[in-house]
């Protein structure tokens, strides 16, 4: 899986930096996961989709990533990725990866049945939340090796966001 | 790929077009209810307590305490009412307006209305000769 990450600067601030991913297949046209998610959901569900960009916005600008905005647990145990919270008679679910309250990477999602407890019912989420879960252990890999820092005032990761096999 | 220190910023015509549709009060709504919800947080954890504990205390559903500090929650005024008397924390901001009388000036009726003769100034609303301080620079007022 090759990708890169990128930084959301329309929903970042001063609470919150946050990013998305841009896959290999994606390059031509630049589109990150979230940007899929916007495209993929607007017409069905517009009001759910400009609440989730308000939400994040909010998270970058005013209130920060705080870990009650999100539902935990949505892949390993301490690997970050998280869904943003969704009400139960809510249509979508967007998976993130959080680091802290400073940092939180957006990824896609897509819509959730109104039975569907587990994530696999849903083959479109569980490639999604799959993507996340890659991603949080490729970046937890380099901030071991300190390819990726914390930037000074730790509103920001530093180092190298590309995650290409063949460079 | 070049390797970079920071990661590059992004635009996207899809997400430029999705935030040109929020107005500027549909987002200070979110903002609100997500500030609200991180005050919240703040005086449960401040108070030592679990969200569950919290949830016993103030007689409500856990999942109903995660909606709220979700920041997706629309509070009614009693919620955030009964959170303030539970937590001992104002979210509700309200300043009463106290009306205070520093200075009595005398005034008397004449062909054109009623006139302070002191210097003074004359509270419009009252039925009486209060100064309004809050307003310093009132004129005098008479009727026609």
């Amino acid at each position: 899986m090759n990708y890169r990450i990128v930084k959301l600067s329309a929903l970042s601030g001063v609470r919150a930096t946050i990013y998305s991913v841009v896959l290999e297949e994606d390059e031509a046209t630049q589109a990150t996961l979230y940007d899929r998610f916007i495209m993929e959901n607007i017409s069905e569900y517009k009001e759910e989709v400009k609440n989730i960009a308000m939400t994040l916005r909010a998270i970058g600008n005013r209130a920060g990533a705080n870990d009650n905005f999100f539902k935990e647990w949505e892949g390993k145990p301490g690997d970050g990725v998280c869904a943003l919270y969704d009400d139960p008679e809510k249509n979508l679910r967007l998976y993130c990866i959080r680091f802290g309250r400073t940092v939180l990477i957006v990824g896609g999602g897509g819509p959730k049945a109104k039975h569907m407890q587990a994530l696999q019912e849903s083959e479109k989420l569980t490639d999604e939340n799959n993507y996340m879960r890659t991603i949080s252990k490729e970046i937890a890999a380099r901030i071991r090796e300190k390819e990726i820092t914390w930037s000074e005032d730790q509103m920001e990761l530093e180092g190298d966001f590309n995650f290409y096999e063949h460079e | 790929m070049n390797k970079s220190k920071r990661a590059e910023s992004h635009t996207s015509a899809a997400l430029a077009a999705l935030l040109t549709e929020i107005t500027p009060q549909e987002q200070s709504r979110m903002d609100k209810r997500m500030l609200l919800a991180v005050k919240i947080d703040d005086a449960i954890k401040a108070k030592g307590w679990s969200n569950k504990r919290f949830a016993e205390e103030i007689g409500q559903q856990p999942s109903v305490i995660s909606k709220w500090l979700s920041g997706t929650h629309n509070f009614t005024l009693d919620t955030l009412s009964d959170i303030e008397e539970k937590l001992g924390i104002e979210l509700i901001a309200l300043t009463e307006r106290v009306w205070k009388v520093t200075k009595v000036v005398e005034y008397r009726t004449v062909a054109t209305g009623a006139i302070p003769l002191s210097g003074g100034y004359f509270h419009p609303y009252s039925t009486g000769p209060a100064i309004d301080t809050t307003r310093p620079n009132k004129k005098i007022y008479s009727h026609a």
